[in-house]
């Protein structure tokens, strides 16, 4: 029984640890992409309910050997460590771009090649905690020669508590270095000044006041220039908001749209934050991939919150479409080679390619910086009452248009300067300069448009002619040694000096329209016409021969007893005699009384629908329709007979 | 060429028989009497029955002259002539038919004689036709069998031979062929010799010279007239030769009465 009793105890400790070893980190090791970074990955992991939980080390790192010969190896190199997911303790970046070194030759030690190299080295250290920035961070980006540092691109030194940045800071670039500090809870605070490298005096200076940028000074030769940000007045609604790009973007705008702003944003401190926010957003890219969300430096300001309205929603909704339209008409008018062609000769479109460049350069600009600022949802947090105002020139009003040296002041036709209000301010200006320039745009285009069209129009015209006139040479020559040819068949001639002069009387009659459209119209009608023409003169010339095959068709040998010799004989008499004595002339008639271009095919049908007909009545039963044609003269009546009569009813 | 041999062949032995006839009792001249008048309105069918069969049906109404009328003085015969004709070739065709013949009298109300007499005939007939340049030349070689009697009411039946050869010539005017609607003209000249045994010296009956002018409406329809000279001898007498001199007015018509279909689409003669 003691020995059952063990046994089952053993067996329950053996089951114990095996499912204590089923809840153990399992590895990867292996080639694994993340973002924008593909390489070699090593890293432990849990597989929870179909979800991968990065516990344990993490190492992911990419060399490319060749990529190094060739051109440019972008190296990478993370490390850190995961607990239950979050990134927990100390952690390693490494993102470097590395050239084979030109100065230094390559050592074989220990059976490895070793290499040297040039570049840039950018090291990140610190410590997570939790998925929080906790310790000293450090950035520091280095120029390598020959794999030794050469100088100091940047460096960074922030303290951070739980992800809030403590006391002071530095930062710094080759030229210049930033110190500054924040409050407990992450708010900047006091003085943050800039030194260049060279001087101990600083050059700039952002003064805070519990997250608020009272004002910036700047050190412009000798003498300090104060900018005003926020003045002293309490936000109605305080928004606070991390020191990021769009923050400095908010500082540039109201710097911007301020009452006074005497010289032009140029801030080395915004260019500074912003290559730290630059820096620490490609961290916090790397970690939110690996699945931790919190990780986010909190350098805090405040700002005033100026939510948009709905009406400034949809306004600045309808403004970006517009404009993205109105760009990309620009863009197409200006890259347009026919355009760039016609404005060499056309002083008209010259001049509207100019105006389309200066709307392009001013207008287009600002209203594309307006709604850049949109998209980069700075706007909420400027006021928007004077802000078209305060971004346009001082000199023009938002209708001017600025060619070079002088101003055109809204002289389009068709589009009034004068029908759009300025007088709302706010996004409702923006709103109506867009339409403005939209509409001016829209009818530049109108303008070009149509002088491109009426240009390709007379060019096509031009060679339409060219084509016009070969073709009258052409039939003329043909008609000159037809006629030559046929001098002892009057009947012929005479139609085929019709078919001359009526060739001739179209052209007369085209030359002397005027209207380009109508013109062109009727230049490739005439085209048309006067190959119908040449088909008719061959039709008319065979006349002669198709008659003589017509004339065998119906003729017969006929045994004479009484001459012992065969005679030729006309069968279905009437009929051919139909044919022979008045439809033959009345096709004759018909071109020498009544032919244009109207009914040339008319006539070529009806030659070429007879021949066809008279072949086939050949061999058909005809006796009922000669006992009509007998006596019938009327050539309408004959050709109704001969079922001819529909296409007569058309060349009529 | 053959056939021209055959047709010298048969001349020679008319001119033997007469060259006989004539050489018993013979008077010192012989005596051409004046000549008469007359005038023929023939008509001409060749009907066509099959691709080589025609059918010949003449009726010839011939004048003479009768006391002081010329040309039309009197009817002198009315001529009915048929015969089945059979086409070998363009150039040859044989004839074989009869011939009811009704003689007028010249004697009108002559006692003891009638006024009109029939006379039967049987004939065959052999033409060839050539071409020559734009006319043509027909030789026609016609046999015919011929059973007369007087006009007394005891008359009997009297046969005798018919020899005839005759030689015609068609040329055609202003046009280079014959065809429809053209002119011709045809000069003619055929001898009629006889024989039997009522022919004692002279066989030869007649000699007939006729030049005729015509139109070819179509090759069905033919209109043509001439003049024509004949002298021969008379039967009682050979040393007396009568004369005459005949108007022709004549129509050829030569209708088809074979089925279109049979005539499609080619109708010639070789079909």
């Amino acid at each position: 029984m003691m020995t059952y009793i063990k046994s089952f105890l053993i067996l329950m400790v053996l089951q114990l640890a095996n499912n204590a070893n089923c809840q153990s980190v399992e590895k990867y090791i292996g080639s694994y992409h993340l973002g924008e970074y593909q390489g070699h990955a090593q890293f432990g992991f849990d597989f929870i309910d179909g979800d991968t939980i990065y516990n344990d080390s993490f190492v992911f790192r990419n060399a490319n050997i060749e990529h190094l010969i060739s051109s440019q190896d972008h190296h990478f190199d993370i490390q850190g460590s995961f607990v239950n997911g979050t990134p927990h303790g100390k952690w390693k970046f490494e993102f470097d771009q590395y050239k084979l070194a030109k100065q230094s030759s390559i050592v074989v030690k220990d059976k490895s090649y070793i290499v040297k190299v040039d570049g840039v080295h950018h090291a990140v250290n610190g410590n997570l905690s939790n998925g929080k920035l906790n310790g000293k961070w450090d950035h520091h980006i280095e120029r390598l020669n020959a794999s030794k540092a050469e100088k100091t691109l940047f460096k960074s030194q922030i303290s951070f508590s739980n992800g809030v940045p403590q006391k002071s800071f530095r930062i710094e670039n080759e030229q210049i270095i930033l110190a500054g500090r924040f409050l407990r809870d992450g708010l900047a605070h006091d003085v943050w000044e800039l030194y260049t490298l060279d001087e101990s005096e600083s050059t700039e200076r952002w003064s805070f006041n519990n997250g608020i940028l009272r004002n910036i000074v700047w050190q412009i030769e000798d003498s300090l220039l104060n900018i005003p940000i926020y003045d002293s007045t309490p936000f109605q609604k305080t928004k606070v908001l991390n020191l990021d790009s769009r923050y400095l973007t908010i500082v540039k705008l109201q710097h911007l749209i301020s009452e006074n702003n005497p010289i032009a944003w140029n801030s080395e401190m915004a260019q500074l934050l912003s290559q730290n926010a630059k820096h620490y957003t490609k961290i916090s890219d790397i970690l939110s991939n690996l699945g931790n969300e919190a990780f986010a430096p909190e350098f805090k300001v405040k700002v005033p919150d100026l939510p948009l309205n709905e009406l400034e929603i949809d306004q600045l909704k309808s403004i970006t479409t517009s404009l993205n339209e109105t760009k990309n008409k620009v863009s197409e008018i200006l890259k347009n080679t026919q355009v760039n062609l016609l404005k060499l000769t056309d002083s008209k479109v010259d001049h509207s390619t100019k105006v389309l460049e200066a709307i392009d350069q001013q207008h287009l600009t600002i209203l594309g910086s307006i709604v850049q600022y949109y998209e980069e949802d700075v706007l909420p947090y400027v006021s928007r009452t004077h802000l078209l105002k305060n971004l346009w020139p001082d000199s023009t009003s938002y209708t001017d248009i600025l060619l070079d040296e002088y101003l055109t002041a809204g002289n389009f036709s068709g589009v009034s300067a004068s029908n759009y209000k300025f007088s709302k301010g706010g996004i409702d200006d923006v709103y109506e300069l867009t339409k403005y320039t939209m509409e001016t745009v829209a009818q530049l285009e109108r303008s070009i448009n149509e002088k491109l069209t009426r240009d390709q129009q007379e060019k096509a015209l031009a060679s339409l002619e060219e084509k016009l006139v070969e073709d009258v040479r052409i039939i003329n020559t043909r008609l000159d040694s037809l006629i030559e040819a046929r001098d002892n068949q009057p009947e012929v001639t005479t139609a085929l000096s019709t078919i001359k002069t009526v060739t001739k009387k179209e052209l007369t009659t085209y030359s002397e329209l005027e209207d380009l459209t109508v013109k062109q119209d009727s230049a490739k009608y005439l085209l048309s016409c006067f190959e119908d023409m040449n088909k008719l003169i061959t039709m008319t010339n065979d006349l002669p021969e198709k008659h003589t095959e017509l004339k065998t068709l119906y003729t017969d040998q006929i045994w004479n007893p009484f001459t012992s010799t065969l005679m030729d004989e006309i069968v279905k008499r009437h009929l051919f005699e139909s044919y022979q004595e008045i439809v033959i002339p009345e096709l004759y008639n018909r071109i020498n009384t009544n032919l244009s271009c109207k009914n040339v095919t008319s006539n070529t049908s009806i030659m070429e629908a007879l021949h066809i007909r008279m072949t086939e009545l050949r061999n058909e039963e005809t006796s009922k329709l000669e006992r009509k044609l007998k006596r019938e003269k009327n050539p309408e009546v004959v050709l109704s007979l001969l079922r001819l009569k529909i296409k007569t009813q058309i060349m009529d | 060429m053959r056939l021209v041999k055959n047709t010298f062949h048969i001349m020679l032995f008319i001119l033997l028989v007469c060259g006989s006839a004539i050489g018993q009792d013979r008077p010192e001249q012989s005596k051409y009497k004046k000549p008469i008048t007359g005038m023929w309105i023939n008509t001409y069918g060749n009907i066509r029955i099959t691709n080589h069969l025609f059918w010949v049906a003449q009726t010839h109404f011939r004048f003479i002259e009768h006391d002081d009328q010329k040309f039309v003085g009197q009817v002198a015969q009315i001529y009915n002539r048929h015969a089945l004709s059979y086409l070998f070739s363009k150039k040859f065709n044989v004839s074989l038919g009869g011939v009811v013949r009704i003689n007028y009298n010249k004697n009108r109300n002559a006692e003891d004689q009638k006024n009109n007499v029939p006379e039967w005939r049987m004939w065959h007939q052999y033409q060839f036709a050539i071409p020559f340049h734009r006319s043509m030349v027909y030789h026609r070689l016609r046999v015919e069998h011929r059973w007369t009697k007087g006009y007394l009411e005891d008359s009997e039946y009297t046969f005798r031979n018919r020899w005839r050869y005759m030689f015609k010539l068609k040329t055609p005017l202003f046009k280079p062929h014959l065809g429809s609607n053209t002119f011709y003209v045809s000069p003619e000249v055929e001898l009629i010799m006889q024989s039997g045994k009522v022919v004692v010296d002279s066989p030869m009956e007649d000699l007939r010279l006729h030049v005729s002018f015509g139109y070819i409406l179509n090759p069905r329809l033919t209109f043509a007239t001439g003049i024509m000279h004949s002298h021969g001898q008379d039967l009682t007498d050979g040393a007396i030769y009568k004369q005459k001199w005949t108007m022709r007015f004549h129509v050829y018509f030569s209708p088809d009465l074979r089925k279109v279909k049979h005539k499609l689409p080619s109708i010639h003669l070789t079909d």
